[in-house]
């Protein structure tokens, strides 16, 4: 699947499951059970795993395979229908913007691996994505869908017309390629809008925000699950209206990649809280330089770490999006 | 088994910065040794979670450290001593005065998965400190362990009691030293307990006296 066939399959699922305005849970619950109907007995014994199986809940990470050794099954495994029924599942529970990123992600993987082959010990590449369901995909109780590999977790659960996606992990590397002419940033706004937020803060603030100290990755990245860092950075409620909204649409470049109705609510859940909501910056203020962001209020937190590896930091980002008080959807309870 | 000495800790110490020794860019943190630590602070105590990542260029190096009688295994005993390793290279000091490491509580990643690259482990010391009294403080963790080759984040968590906050985090600019200003409330100078089972102690002492009055007041009148 060359990249111009993958991303024109992103306009086809959106053509084959168009996003109705049937419950978030009605969608997808009827687009995982037509992918599980095109699994064999046996696929569909790996995919899916109790809604109470705390270690496949926890499995998640940005390293490659089979550093992880990821459960489920991988995209690789499956034949062209089984792979289209699977994207119908994202297709369903993800916004179109956000289902676009994934991709772009998930591709920036097949470049990665065109350029620099598979390194020893390592599988980078579209067909190394696996899918899961922890809890039978439902529209009356919790489940959540999994989707992830290389610099790249979903953890999407999913309650009736709510769905939660933290935490979840995006990243990439490298994360400006081209194809075919085309040039594609997979997390290229997150990375602008900071920028302009940051621009957008006057010089007091900008004092506020900068950290004096380099943040060479995530602090919150996997296996810090339930943890809670002290508040730092510049407070939001000294912001203006117009670098509040700044904010908001930063913020919605994580959230909105879930299915606009479930991230709706949210986004209003965030932006209840933006007196109590700090954004924190370390590293050059320059558009187009590498600088770490921290957003964390009550019910989020976001950080965005370029990564120092002998790379040009900027093609190489991971971040995380966290949200403490419900982290895999705790709130709906069975957990 | 025999534990990291300090004599055996210099020589394996010299093999190991040669092993740590950034050999080539990678697209991940295989040549570095990420040190993650979360300090919690609490209004008698202060956590310190260290997550310690070996990238798989210098995980041997831990390795040997780590499985000092090189049977291929990790014993309690190699971990704890280990972990003592690693207290000797840290410092924590509330109010300029170093406090004594505690007995660490770890999780060691399987040797295996530590020399992939992806294996993490997870040392935590709970300071027991003499109970602060109310008022602004001083804390600075200070990590020095294998400096030759890690990359280094300190972090301060968000207190779970009420009676603490922080005030303010400095760092120095690898992060290998952080300093946190908090403050403790003065909640604890008129009553243990959390501000709200103190609220409940209260009504419930309120109710008590209540009914009892209420009891002698019937039994003066039927009397």
């Amino acid at each position: 699947m060359k990249f111009p066939r993958l991303f024109a399959l992103a306009g086809l699922c959106f053509a084959f499951f168009p996003v109705t305005a049937a419950s978030l849970a009605v969608r997808t619950t009827a687009a995982a059970e037509a992918f599980l109907g095109t699994l064999s007995a046996e696929q569909k014994a790996s995919v899916l795993f109790a809604y109470n199986d705390h270690a496949q809940r926890v499995l998640w990470s940005n390293l490659p395979g089979p550093m992880v050794k990821r459960r489920g099954i991988k995209l690789g495994a499956m034949d062209e229908a089984q792979r289209k029924a699977s994207m119908g599942v994202l297709a369903a529970a993800l916004s179109e913007s956000g289902y676009s990123k994934i991709l772009a992600i998930v591709e920036a993987e097949e470049v990665l691996k065109k350029s620099s082959g598979n390194p020893p010990g390592l599988e980078f590449g579209r067909d190394e994505f696996f899918f899961s369901f922890v809890g039978k995909p439902s529209t009356n109780s919790p489940w959540m869908l999994q989707f992830g590999g290389h610099h790249l977790a979903l953890n999407v659960t999913i309650s009736g017309a709510e769905g939660v996606l933290t935490p979840s992990l995006t990243a990439a590397q490298p994360a400006v390629y081209e194809v075919e002419g085309r040039t594609v940033r997979p997390l290229g706004k997150e990375n602008d809008l900071a920028f302009q937020l940051m621009g957008a803060l006057d010089a007091d603030q900008r004092k506020s925000a900068i950290l004096g100290a380099t943040f060479r990755d995530i602090v919150l990245g996997p296996g810090r699950d339930g943890k809670t860092l002290a508040p730092e950075g510049a407070k939001v409620s000294t912001f203006t209206g117009v670098q509040k909204e700044l904010l908001m649409k930063l913020v919605a470049e994580w959230v909105g990649i879930l299915d606009s109705g479930a991230a709706s609510v949210k986004l209003e859940e965030i932006r209840s809280h933006l007196s109590e909501t700090w954004f924190a910056w370390s590293g050059p203020t320059t558009p187009g330089s590498a600088a770490y962001f921290r957003i964390q209020g009550p019910t989020v937190i976001i950080e965005y770490a370029p990564q120092n590896l002998g790379g040009v930091p900027q093609n190489h980002i991971h971040t995380i999006y966290r949200d403490p008080t419900n982290e895999y959807g705790r709130r709906f309870g069975g957990l | 088994m025999g534990g990291i000495r300090p004599s055996r800790l210099g020589s394996v110490g010299a093999g190991l910065f040669l092993l740590l020794l950034p050999t080539r860019a990678s697209a991940h943190r295989m040549d570095e040794y990420l040190q993650a630590a979360l300090v919690g602070i609490g209004p008698d105590s202060v956590s310190l979670d260290l997550a310690l990542t070996p990238g798989s260029g210098v995980a041997e190096g831990v390795v040997r450290l780590l499985d000092a009688d090189g049977d291929g295994q990790l014993s309690e005993a190699e971990c704890r001593e280990y972990a003592v390793g690693v207290a000797r290279d840290l410092e924590v000091e509330l109010e300029g005065r170093r406090l004594l490491s505690p007995d660490p509580v770890f999780e060691f990643a399987e040797l295996e998965s530590m020399r992939d690259g992806t294996g993490t482990s997870r040392i935590v010391w709970t300071f027991k400190p003499t109970p602060m009294k109310p008022g602004v403080h001083r804390l600075v963790f200070r990590n020095r362990h294998l400096s030759g080759a890690s990359v280094y984040l300190a972090n301060a968590l968000k207190p779970e009691s009420p009676e603490v906050t922080i005030l303010e985090q400095s760092r120095s600019t690898n992060q290998s030293e952080l300093t946190v200003r908090f403050e403790v409330s003065d909640f604890r100078q008129t009553s243990p307990g959390t501000p709200l089972r103190r609220r409940w102690s209260r009504l419930l002492l309120l109710t008590l006296s209540g009914l009892a009055l209420l009891f002698v007041a019937r039994r003066a009148r039927f009397r």
